[in-house]
């Protein structure tokens, strides 16, 4: 009988001492998985978000894995949510140009939770959406032509989405400034991140119409290329453009290209993982956040504000 | 109520008294222990940032003496050719991997020459730029260390420095110039510096001026973009539990300095190892004190149990007298055993004494007995009976008759063994009756009692054999003689005398008699009947009562003789 509890007693206090000595096993946890779907991995806009989405992940100790489509492995852009929630991701943090396909993909995984980079994904009611500021962005845009171009002038568009619907608030906001002030859009074509793309269509496009007085290009490549066909054709015209890259930074020194509007791309991808890992750990976080862009002219390419947004330290 | 075992005592007793004193031991040296590990943890701290700020000095000192040694030759050389300050730059940078660029700058901040040339954008000016302007206007030979900023003298290359510049004259084509010596420190090496220390779970130092501008910060991208607050980097954080405490050093030659954010937690760290690891020696040390502690009982209890169980087999067999406790293991239990020996062989002597005397009592009362049927008494009485209602008196037979009677009744007396002093004196008389009447009455008798005594209690027939003696021996052959019987009390024993002034008894016999009483009557010495009625009633009396009780004689030839009984009270 005294044997029972003396051996009972010796069990309990072996069972104290495990427990004492064994915390971090019991406290391990697997770490918060989350999937980064992104329409493209080439470009200043998408390598910024994956290049933010990974700095968020490593501060924050979250397990990160990116998903590009990729034509070579056929792995179509509607296949990677899926494909993500199959690999055991926590939350999905996508990022698109708007592809109507990706969109149907994710509306069967509404119990993963979504955070949305852009505003092509607010109509699956993601946890948290971190936007850019588009309506301020074709604002700006049309302010930079302002002054410089005369009345009755008409500018060439370089997009990076296929077709303007009119729900893309920078390009409407664009063609409102540049309505205001009486100059028009001669023609708008896609040029997507392709530098060399956007060099023949504008070279095109001036050929076609001399009287051309301006260019907007929605992308960094894209209004490189542009600054080149006018330099080509040693024609004066004022250039908008949109992000940086070092061959834009050189065309804004020179005034090649008289402005460009960077988005925080970065901040982006760094805080849609943050809100994702936030969102987990139970923490309330933005149903939306808006990220300003910033014109970069010649005038403040150094000042303090603006080269650390366009000479990002690495 | 349950009673708690040794074993148990014994165990819980040096477990709580082992893990009170190494509880007492343990807060006492673990107060102590945490003040020293947290002033150790919070030097150590401070010592890795005195370590950075040298470090971050060096690099800043052998900027500087770059700076002094080129100006120093600028002012020296009368007529400067780009070729020559280009390769003097070159030699004075040495190996310096820090040093990205070392440039002599016109008034305007134009390039005039130095290291690398190669990638300058023609005609570029610096002025107007921020930290270029607060060069220009500092003092002539004072070095000033800009913000970070990017460098955009080199065209397609935008690399992030810090520019040291100093203001400096120089000549060039014989005509005098005021300019600006400038190079440009990477980041890299502050980097590096920052990294190679780590303050605890709050990350690495960071580098800022006086007025809180950063120069380094290992989140500098972040901040850069507003992705995180200067102002989190610095204070507590709404929420955050942990006390957070800012470090700073001043770097030397600079208005820099390190600044490192700790977390109470990370300099307590070490006292909580210690803490934590304490407690595990507590826990062990216990395990093992109540390992011990219970083998040391099994150790102790095993034998008491074996003792226990083996005076259980000697109860219940204890006149076995081969059966006894092993006197063996510690020697407390030896001696226990030992004693428990001598105690048991005392205990089955006394048991048998007991049998004996109540073997030696049996006999006595069979001997009584049979003295009192003695058939020659009977016959002799029945004779004499006869004899008298021959002689025609009747009165005297009827009061024979009568005295014989009593004689049997009390002397069965429902088979007691003991019969009161009244019942005692009343046989005595009886007796005495027959007998008077047996010798004609040749002598006379007398019985006197207390009467507060007549109630307690004597051994049955103890007076009739010493009564039968005092006739026989003392005075059959003296007519006239007298028997007294008295009962009286003295103190706390009763004292009988049976007295007769008959012939006495001679002084050998009596020292006989006297010694064989004396001697509780093992020394038998049998010669005549008065011997054994003496020694009978004197043995039956110590067996009852003890030694200190019995008989006394004493006589004088022809005078007396007194029989004295003591015995103790007994009521009934």
């Amino acid at each position: 009988m005294h044997h029972h509890h003396i051996a009972k007693a010796t069990a309990l206090m072996l069972c104290a001492l495990l427990l004492l000595f064994a915390p971090g096993c019991a406290h391990k946890e697997r770490a918060l998985h989350v999937a980064l779907i992104v329409s493209s991995d080439t470009g200043y806009y998408w390598e910024n978000i994956m290049d933010g989405a990974d700095a968020a992940a490593q501060r924050l100790g979250v397990s990160l894995r990116c998903y590009v489509p990729d034509e070579e492995s056929d792995l179509a852009l509607d296949t990677l949510p899926a494909l993500a929630v199959a690999d055991g991701a926590d939350a999905l943090v996508v990022a698109s140009s708007g592809e109507e396909a990706l969109v149907e993909a994710l509306r069967p995984l509404e119990n993963v939770p979504l955070v949305a980079l852009g505003d092509a994904l607010t109509e699956l009611t993601p946890v948290s959406a971190v936007l850019n500021d588009d309506s301020k962005m074709g604002e700006n845009m049309a302010l930079a032509l302002s002054g410089r171009v005369e009345k009755g002038s008409s500018a060439l568009l370089l997009t990076d989405t296929p077709e303007f619907d009119g729900a893309e608030q920078r390009e409407a906001q664009l063609r409102s400034g540049l309505f205001s002030q009486r100059v028009s859009v001669s023609k708008r074509i896609y040029a997507g991140n392709n530098r060399e793309w956007a060099y023949r269509q504008t070279l095109q496009q001036l050929y076609l119409n001399p009287s051309l007085n301006a260019v907007v290009a929605f992308s960094a490549e894209s209004t490189v290329g542009a600054a080149q066909a006018v330099e080509y054709l040693n024609r004066n015209l004022i250039i908008v453009g949109t992000d940086v890259v070092p061959d834009l930074v050189e065309c804004i020194e020179t005034e090649r290209v008289t402005a460009s509007v960077v988005r925080n791309s970065f901040g982006m991808g760094y805080l849609g993982v943050e809100y994702a890992a936030a969102y987990l750990a139970g923490e309330q976080t933005p149903e939306r956040r808006t990220l300003s862009s910033v014109v970069v002219t010649r005038d403040n390419l150094y000042t303090p504000d603006v080269e650390k947004v366009v000479f990002p330290y690495e | 109520m349950k009673r708690l075992s040794i074993r148990w005592v014994l165990t819980l007793t040096m477990v709580g008294v082992a893990l009170a004193a190494m509880l007492v031991i343990a807060s006492v040296y673990s107060a102590q222990a945490t003040t020293l590990f947290n002033q150790m943890g919070m030097s150590s701290m401070l010592q890795d940032m005195q370590l950075v700020s040298e470090r971050i000095g060096d690099v800043c000192r052998r900027m500087s003496s770059v700076l002094q040694e080129t100006a120093a030759y600028l002012e020296k050389e009368e007529n400067l050719t780009a070729d020559g300050l280009a390769a003097r730059a070159y030699s004075t940078m040495g190996g310096a991997e820090d040093v990205s660029a070392l440039l002599l700058l016109d008034e305007y901040g134009r390039p005039v020459a130095g290291y690398p040339a190669e990638g300058l954008k023609p005609d570029y000016s610096l002025t107007g730029m921020d930290w270029f302007e607060d060069a220009r206007a500092a003092e002539m030979d004072r070095v000033v260390f800009s913000r970070p900023h990017v460098q955009s003298l080199y065209g397609n290359n935008y690399p992030w420095v810090i520019s040291v510049t100093r203001r400096v004259r120089y000549t060039m084509d014989g005509e005098q110039y005021v300019g600006m010596l400038m190079a440009d420190l990477k980041l890299t090496p502050l980097h590096e510096i920052c990294q190679s220390v780590t303050l605890g779970s709050s990350g690495n130092p960071f580098i800022l001026t006086q007025e809180d501008e950063i120069i380094y910060h290992p989140d500098q991208k972040l901040l850069a973009l507003e992705l995180i607050s200067q102002e989190s980097i610095m204070m507590q954080e709404e929420g955050e539990k942990d006390r957070r405490m800012v470090l700073s050093q001043d770097i030397e030659g600079t208005d820099w300095r390190v600044v490192g954010t700790v977390l109470a937690s990370d300099i307590e760290e070490n006292s909580r190892v210690f803490r934590s690891r304490m407690v595990g020696v507590v826990c062990v040390v216990a395990l093992l004190v109540l390992m011990v502690a219970v083998w040391l009982s099994i150790q102790l209890v095993k034998p008491l149990n074996e003792i226990q169980a083996s005076m259980q087999r000697i109860e219940r067999n204890l006149d076995d007298n081969r059966m006894s406790l092993p006197e063996e293991g510690f020697a407390e239990y030896a001696a226990l055993s030992h004693s428990y020996n001598v105690m048991l062989h005392k205990i089955r002597g006394l048991m048998r004494e007991t049998v004996d005397r109540q073997e030696q009592l049996r006999r006595m009362e069979l001997g009584a007995l049979q003295e009192q049927i003695n058939p020659h008494f009977l016959y002799n009485t029945l004779d004499s009976i006869v004899r008298v209602m021959e002689q025609g008196r009747t009165s005297d037979a009827i009061e024979m008759v009568q005295a014989l009677a009593k004689l049997f009744r009390l002397s069965i007396n429902n088979g007691d063994y003991f019969l009161t002093i009244e019942q005692e004196m009343d046989y005595a008389r009886s007796y005495l009756t027959i007998q008077q009447v047996r010798y004609r009455k040749s002598f006379s008798y007398a019985l006197h009692v207390d009467e507060r005594i007549k109630n307690l209690l004597c051994p049955k027939l103890m007076l009739q054999p010493l009564v039968e003696n005092a006739i026989k021996h003392g005075m059959s052959d003296m007519p006239g003689c007298t028997l007294t019987i008295c009962a009286r009390q003295e103190g706390y024993n009763i004292v009988f005398t049976i007295e007769d002034d008959g012939l006495g008894i001679p002084p050998e016999r009596l020292e006989q008699l006297q010694r064989m009483l004396r001697s509780d009557g093992n020394a038998l010495e049998e010669r005549s009947g008065f011997g054994i009625g003496l020694r009978n009633t004197n043995r039956r009396i110590k067996l009852l009562y003890g030694p200190q009780y019995g008989l006394t004689i004493e006589s004088e030839v022809e005078e007396r003789t007194c029989i004295t009984i003591t015995l103790p009270k007994r009521q009934r």
